[in-house]
Order: C-alpha cells, then sequence, then structure tokens
C-alpha cells in the first residue's frame, strides 16, 4: 500500500545558505551515494553534478554536462510524466520531489529519487539545485512487493467465498468482488465502511479478543447456538453464513480475514430434512404407522417410530439391516416380500403395496401392510426407500375370525340344508319304499300260506305300483324343486362382479401367499343375472382353485373377464396347481365327485346348476404350462328383455 | 291265562301304515292301524298284552310325543318306533323312552317282528307285575291299621319289643297283630314279608 509517487510532496526545507557552506559538504557527500547538482531551472542543463553521478549511470561526469543529458536520458516511459510534472512543479513550488527513471550507458534503468530546490529571480525559477538518490534496490522490492500483492489479489478474487479484511476497529480494509457481489454493494463501497454493516454482532471482536496466537486461522465462529451467522445484504436481507476468520498481523496492525459463505440452500436443506423428519415422528407417533427408511446399497434401516416397543424389543434391538430383517419375516413371506421389493422398487423403480408378518419378540407374529416407494434423487438409482408399515394384526384376526365365523356358518348352513334336503328326500322316498317292501313280503307271507287269499294279494301288488308311482313323482318333484327356483334377474356387470369377489377374497389369498392377477376386458355390457347367485359360483371357483395350489410356493391366481367372439361373456379363474386330470374333465360339474378327500363335491356341481340356470354354460380347461382355468360363460342379454 | 296280544300301528302315511298292518296280519298277528297318535290316544287303553309301531315323524303329534303321554297315562306299553330318516338325538330320546327298538324304512319284515315279538314279551312281563302288585296291594288292603302299622315297622328290622314301646302296647300284642298280618300277606315268612313290602312301597314313615 504505497502511496504514488507522482502526488507533489513538500520536502524538507532545502539546505539553505551559500554555496559556499554548501559546498562544505560537498565531500561527505560525496562519500555517499547521493549526488548533489545544480541545473537551468529551464532546460535542466546540469551546471554541477556531484562526482558519484559517474557511477550511477556509468557515464562520465562530463557527459552530464552535456545539454539536454538529463531530457534525454530519461526513461521513454516516465518522459512525459515527468516533464508534466516538472513544469507544473517549477511553477508553483519552491521544493518538490519526485521519481523517475534513467537509462544507464548499459541500458538498464535506475530509479531516482530527485530532491529539488527551486531559485527564483524576480518570480521566474532560475536555478535549480537538488539531490538525486538512487532508489532502484527500493524500487525493485517494491514492485517485486505489488507482483506479489498482484497475485494474492487474484488469488482472494478467484477464492469462492467473499473475503473481508478488516482492521482491529472494525474498518473495512479490502473486500474482494464476490463480497461485494454476495452482500450486493456497489464496487469499492465497502470499504472503509465498518464490517458490522455486513455481518452483524460480535463475531469480529470475538475473533479479535481470542488469545493465543497473533496470526493464523481462528476458524469457523457460530454463535451459541451452534446455528450459522447471519449476514447482511445491501437491500436488508439477511442469509445464514458460514463465516470463518483468520487474523493478519501487518504494518498497518491486526487484520481480521473473514470469508463468508452463503449457506441457506444448506440450511434449507437440513431444515426440510428435519421438517420431514418431524413429520414422520409425528406420522409415526400419532398413527399405529412405522416408517422404515432404507439406504439400499447398505440395506441399513433407519426407523421412525417406536418399532422396538411395538415389536416387544429393548430400545434400538429391533433388526436395523435389511438382512436381519428378513429373518424376522415369516419364512413363508420372505421370498415374496423380497421379490416385490426387488421388482418394484428396484428394478421398476414404483411404489409396491404388500402384506407380511413379522415376527415380535415373544415369537408371535404380527401383520404388517407395508407400502414401500423409492426415494428419487435424480435420474440415478434410487439410493433410498420408504416403506410405511401399518399393524393390521388386529383388523386381520377380526377379519379372519369373522371370515371363519362366516365360513363355519356357511358350512353348517350348507351341511345342514343338505342334510334337510337328503333327509327330506329320504323320508319322502322311504315312505313308499318301505310300503313297498312291507307289501312285497306281507305277499310273500299270504302266499305262503296253505290257501293263499289271492284276492288280497292282487290288493297288495296294486299297492305296491301305486307305492312305486309315488316314489318316482316324488323324485320327479325333488327335480323340479331345484330347477324352478326363480332367481332374481338384473343387469349387472360380471367384471364388477368379479372384483367384489376379488376383494372379499383378497385376505384369504393373500394369507396363503397367493399372488392375484386380474385382466379384466373393459366396456363390457351387461349382463343379465342373479348377482348373489353369481358371485357364489365364482367364490367356487376360488376357493376350488385355492384348494388346487395348497402348499404351493409358486401360486398364482388370475381372475379373467372377457367376450367371445360370439357375443357371450367369460369368467375364468385359472392357478396354477396341479391341473386336470382328462378323465375328471368330463366328470367334474357332476354332484359328489370330489377330488378332495373331504369335500363334498357339491361346489361345482351347484355352480353348474347355477350357471345353467342362467342358460349359460361351464367350462374346465388343463392349461398347458400347468394348472386349471375353470370358469363359466354367459349369453348376451337380449334387448327385449324385461 | 295267555291273552292274544295286540299291535297298534300309529302311521299317518296310509300306504305305509296299511302295507304294515297287512304284513303283520299276514304274519298272523292281531293288529289296529291308527293314522295319528291322537287317535290312538282316543281309543280305550288295552290292558291286554300289545306294543305300538310308531312312525317318529307324523303331522300332529310326532311320535316321542305320543311315547311320553302313553308313560302318562299309567299304561306305558313297548313301543317299536319306524321311521324314514332318522339321527342319532332322535334315536337317543326314543330309547331313552323305553322304546323297544328304532327301525328305518325301509325295514326287513323279519326285523319288525323280530322287534315287535321282544316288545310284547316285555310288555307280557310288565303286565305280570302289574298283576302281582295288584294282589299284593289287594292284600295288604285287608290288613286292618294297626295290623299295616305293626307291617311296616317290623319290615324296617325292628324288634317285637321295639314295636311295642313303639306303638305303647305289650310285646304280645305284637306278636298277635304280626301274625295276622303275615297270614293276610300270605308270607310264609319274614324275608317274604319284607321283598311285599318292598315292592308295595310300604315304610314306617307312612304310619308316623
Amino acid at each position: 500500500m504505497t502511496a504514488p509517487k507522482d502526488t507533489p510532496t513538500y520536502a524538507p526545507p532545502a539546505p539553505s545558505g551559500s554555496v559556499e557552506r554548501a559546498f562544505g559538504f560537498k565531500r561527505l557527500l560525496e562519500a555517499t551515494q547521493i549526488v548533489q547538482w545544480e541545473a537551468d531551472a529551464q532546460t535542466r542543463d546540469f551546471t554541477y553534478v556531484g562526482s558519484q553521478a559517474e557511477r550511477l549511470l556509468g557515464y562520465p561526469l562530463a557527459r552530464w554536462l552535456e545539454p539536454a543529458f538529463w531530457r534525454t536520458h530519461l526513461h521513454p516511459d516516465d518522459l512525459e510524466r515527468v516533464l508534466r510534472f516538472r513544469e507544473e512543479a517549477l511553477r508553483e513550488h519552491e521544493a518538490y520531489e519526485f521519481e523517475y527513471r534513467m537509462v544507464a550507458a548499459g541500458g538498464q534503468s535506475v530509479w531516482f529519487h530527485d530532491v529539488v530546490a527551486v531559485q527564483r529571480l524576480d518570480g521566474v525559477a532560475a536555478v535549480i539545485r537538488g539531490f538525486l538518490i538512487d532508489v532502484s534496490k527500493r524500487k525493485r522490492a517494491e514492485a517485486t512487493a505489488r507482483a506479489s500483492e498482484a497475485r494474492v489479489r487474484q488469488l482472494i478474487e478467484q477464492a469462492p467465498d467473499a473475503i473481508i479484511a478488516a482492521r482491529a476497529n472494525g474498518q473495512i480494509a479490502f473486500v474482494n468482488h464476490q463480497a461485494e457481489h454476495l452482500f450486493g454493494y456497489p464496487s469499492g463501497e465497502l470499504v472503509g465502511g465498518q464490517i458490522e454493516r455486513v455481518l452483524p454482532g460480535q463475531l469480529t471482536k470475538q475473533s479479535l479478543e481470542l488469545p493465543g496466537e497473533q496470526s493464523g486461522p481462528v476458524g469457523p465462529m457460530t454463535d451459541d447456538s451452534g446455528e450459522p451467522a447471519t449476514a447482511r445484504c445491501a437491500d436488508g436481507r439477511t442469509f445464514p453464513a458460514a463465516v470463518n476468520f483468520g487474523r493478519l498481523e501487518t504494518d498497518e496492525g491486526l487484520v481480521v480475514v473473514t470469508t463468508v459463505r452463503d449457506v441457506s440452500r444448506e440450511v434449507e436443506a437440513e431444515q426440510a430434512l428435519r421438517q420431514s423428519e418431524e413429520r414422520f415422528r409425528i406420522a409415526a407417533t400419532l398413527g399405529a404407522d412405522i416408517i422404515a427408511e432404507v439406504d439400499i446399497p447398505t440395506g441399513g434401516v433407519v426407523w421412525f417410530g417406536n418399532v422396538d416397543e411395538a415389536m416387544g424389543f429393548e430400545r434400538g434391538a429391533f433388526p436395523r439391516t435389511m438382512d436381519d430383517l428378513r429373518e424376522q419375516l415369516h419364512p413363508d413371506d420372505r421370498d415374496r416380500v423380497q421379490r416385490a421389493i426387488a421388482r418394484e422398487v428396484f428394478a421398476r423403480r414404483q411404489a409396491v403395496s404388500f402384506e407380511c408378518r413379522m415376527r415380535a419378540k415373544d415369537r408371535s407374529y404380527r401383520h404388517w401392510t407395508v407400502r414401500a416407494a423409492p426415494r428419487s434423487d435424480g435420474d440415478g438409482r434410487p439410493k433410498t426407500f420408504v416403506g410405511v408399515c401399518s399393524d393390521v394384526t388386529e383388523q386381520i384376526v377380526a377379519r379372519a375370525e369373522a371370515l371363519q365365523h362366516r365360513d363355519a356358518l356357511a358350512h353348517v348352513a350348507r351341511v345342514s340344508s343338505l342334510g334337510e334336503l337328503t333327509g327330506a328326500v329320504a323320508h319322502e322316498l322311504n315312505q313308499p319304499l318301505a310300503a313297498i317292501l312291507s307289501n312285497a313280503q306281507a305277499a310273500v307271507r299270504l302266499l305262503d300260506r296253505d290257501a293263499p287269499d289271492l284276492r288280497q294279494v292282487g290288493e297288495v301288488l296294486h299297492d305296491i305300483v301305486a307305492d312305486d308311482r309315488r316314489a318316482s313323482a316324488i323324485i320327479q318333484r325333488l327335480r323340479e324343486m331345484m330347477r324352478g327356483e326363480s332367481p332374481s334377474r338384473e343387469r349387472i356387470d360380471l367384471g364388477t362382479v368379479v372384483r367384489e369377489v376379488r376383494e372379499i377374497m383378497r385376505s384369504g389369498l393373500s394369507m396363503r401367499g397367493i399372488a392375484v392377477l386380474s385382466e379384466f376386458a373393459s366396456d363390457l355390457p351387461a349382463v343379465v343375472a342373479d348377482r348373489i347367485q353369481i358371485q357364489q359360483v365364482v367364490v367356487n371357483l376360488v376357493t376350488n382353485a385355492m384348494q388346487a395350489m395348497e402348499g404351493l410356493s409358486e401360486a398364482r391366481l388370475t381372475f379373467r373377464v372377457f367376450q367371445r367372439g360370439d357375443g357371450w361373456q367369460v369368467v375364468t379363474v385359472s392357478d396354477t396347481g396341479p391341473g386336470i386330470a382328462p378323465p375328471m374333465l368330463a366328470t367334474m360339474f357332476d354332484p359328489f365327485n370330489s377330488s378332495r378327500e373331504g369335500g363334498l363335491g357339491m361346489g361345482l356341481s351347484i355352480s353348474r346348476s347355477i350357471i345353467e340356470a342362467h342358460d349359460g354354460e361351464m367350462q374346465a380347461e388343463h392349461l398347458s404350462a400347468g394348472g386349471a382355468a375353470v370358469g363359466f360363460a354367459l349369453p348376451p342379454a337380449r334387448d327385449d328383455s324385461r | 291265562m295267555i291273552e292274544e296280544p295286540t299291535v297298534f300301528v300309529v302311521d299317518d302315511d296310509p300306504s305305509v301304515r296299511r302295507s304294515v298292518v297287512r304284513l303283520l296280519e299276514s304274519a298272523g298277528l292281531r293288529v289296529e292301524g291308527f293314522p295319528s297318535g291322537e287317535a290312538f290316544l282316543e281309543r280305550e287303553t288295552p290292558w291286554g298284552p300289545g306294543c305300538v309301531v310308531l312312525d317318529v315323524r307324523m303331522s300332529g303329534m310326532s311320535g316321542l310325543e305320543l311315547q311320553r303321554r302313553l308313560h302318562a297315562t299309567g299304561r306305558p306299553m313297548a313301543i317299536v318306533f319306524i321311521t324314514g330318516h332318522g339321527d342319532v338325538p332322535m334315536s337317543v330320546a326314543a330309547m331313552k323312552g323305553g322304546a323297544v327298538d328304532f327301525l328305518l324304512k325301509p325295514f326287513d319284515d323279519e326285523a319288525l317282528l323280530a322287534a315287535i315279538d321282544r316288545a310284547i314279551g316285555r310288555d307280557r312281563e310288565w303286565l305280570h307285575e302289574q298283576h302281582e302288585l295288584g294282589v299284593l296291594r289287594d292284600r295288604f288292603a285287608r290288613l286292618t291299621p294297626r295290623e299295616q302299622q305293626v307291617f311296616a315297622l317290623v319290615t324296617t328290622g325292628m324288634l317285637n319289643k321295639q314295636v311295642a314301646a313303639r306303638l305303647g302296647t305289650t310285646e304280645k300284642t305284637i306278636k298277635v297283630h304280626r301274625g295276622r298280618a303275615m297270614a293276610k300277606m300270605e308270607a310264609g315268612s319274614l324275608a317274604d314279608l319284607v321283598r311285599h313290602a318292598e315292592r308295595l312301597q310300604v315304610t314306617a314313615s307312612n304310619f308316623d
């Protein structure tokens, strides 16, 4: 920070007195590097030059005294400046000093500090006298310093952060462009002001008052709460800032070098994260939901919500890795869950829902429904996914109990109605059968007598014929009763009916680990049918499919609703079970034909009765890929139907 | 005195009823048919040996209900149930009610006749017992009140002396009453007398 040298300054009063007195110093001066000289004020042609001058530029003294020597040996770059300055100085000052370069005999430049005293005659400068001092060494040092200062300045300007250098009293001595840009000040406006303008608070003072080393970095400064410092812009806007201080001991005293970085984004991100964590926690606390955040590369799991307590574990003891978590799953659920996550979340990068059983500390299983979704940050593969887990054990148990209850009721109802049916049939039929048998046996006895009463035997035979007719009439009536039931008829959408059944059966299918697929043709016209009866048929189909896949690891059930070429609508339920052996295909819809032990063999038979009552037809197919597709087809609704 | 037994067939199904009646008649039995339990109860109580062939399921009074009613009349006839459709609870109830057999329609004639045979046998036994009891009752009725008192107390195992003290009389008097009671009851020994007392359900408390 050297002041420019071409600014006129006032030299101390020139040595006053006569030339003689001045000459008295001659020997002394000649012993130094200072060259005394005398020249014409207007031309500056030297009239006297100290003998040391020969050493300064390498010219003999005689050359110095030649006309225009000074002017012609000025450095070309300094010429104009020097001459203009001299002209002004001669006019206005009694003494002046300035610095310039002269070109030496060897061609090199030599810096001189020239001190000039002006003697006037009648107000006009006549003679000038002065000293030339070789200041080349100092100038080189200054140049070096300037160069290094420029380099430092360049560094500072290139630094990504805003840099402010302030003196101990808080006055800003220097800022870089970034600082001006960051705080929104026009160039140069910050310098000279107080650092408090941009960094309110005690930060600078703190850094100055720190004990210890006089210079060197102080490190980041934060307030007591650990929050970032607040910085203030020219327009009054504030932003969170990361601030670092360094202390530098300089000629001008202690300087605090402050770097300031805007951390609003980091703070916002952190706040957002904290808020979302908070949201998770609140959600987890309020509801029964537990949220898992899984780091995919490491498999680490962070739980929100008290999963440990929910599962009966000591704090922090419930698995915190995917591998351990897998072990906690019900063995039957492990592969299915892993496949679902791998396929949907990892590969397709979409959300997936599933039910699974998770083992609690007491080794009981809790039923969880989990909705897992990848958290996408950018285009790359997801690095984390979030699973929202709801413990639905109570609902599942309640639902299972309700289902069991309903199943039991349905079973009882079916058995007792079957029992009643067979009872009624048996009673009805056994009456004539008993009469026939008793009559026949009576006839045998009558004929065994010595004198059989043939007229009586004839009566008996007549009764037997009547009872036989009666028996076949009973059977006929039963048949009509079965067929003649008039079910309700309404326009129904088969897709809706099948969806309803799928919902009813969903948990049962899920509990058996059966994957459910659906292929519903859209925009199918309505069919005219008894909704309840058709649902009964679909339930039967699903029940059969489930039983066919009992114990299979790869169990899949597919609902299909579509329209055949002839306009009939078809519902099929296909499974991945053992399929249907060809001999069974012919008889499987007959009553009392069950492939299952303990099965009544009535399901498909009743289904056929229902479908045939709707003028439809049952169909069954053995799938070449394995499994069976069983279903029915219903004719299209006639427009003239009621 | 061997009286001809009668089989009462109660079934609301006319053709079954007629065929069973005809079958039993062809086997040489005396048979009466009734279309309902109510119709059978209207008949004069049969005191001769016999049994009832009874359909369980009838419109109106059921077979089991008729069984209960017959017990209540004091003439609990032996019953052979016949039914078109029987279940376990029904047959258990029938057997507890004293049914001889429970036959499912259609039944074989031999099975029915065997069951009827057993039923009639049991009815005869019952009638015989009722007869013996009637005779004893008649004899007991001929005892004087004092003799009945002595009869009751003696058959509880009391000595003459104790009975005399209880009735406030002498041992000698008790001996006389006791001798007459035994003669009137046709008891050869004290043991016979005790057996009669048991069947007649005579106890000392009756006379306190």
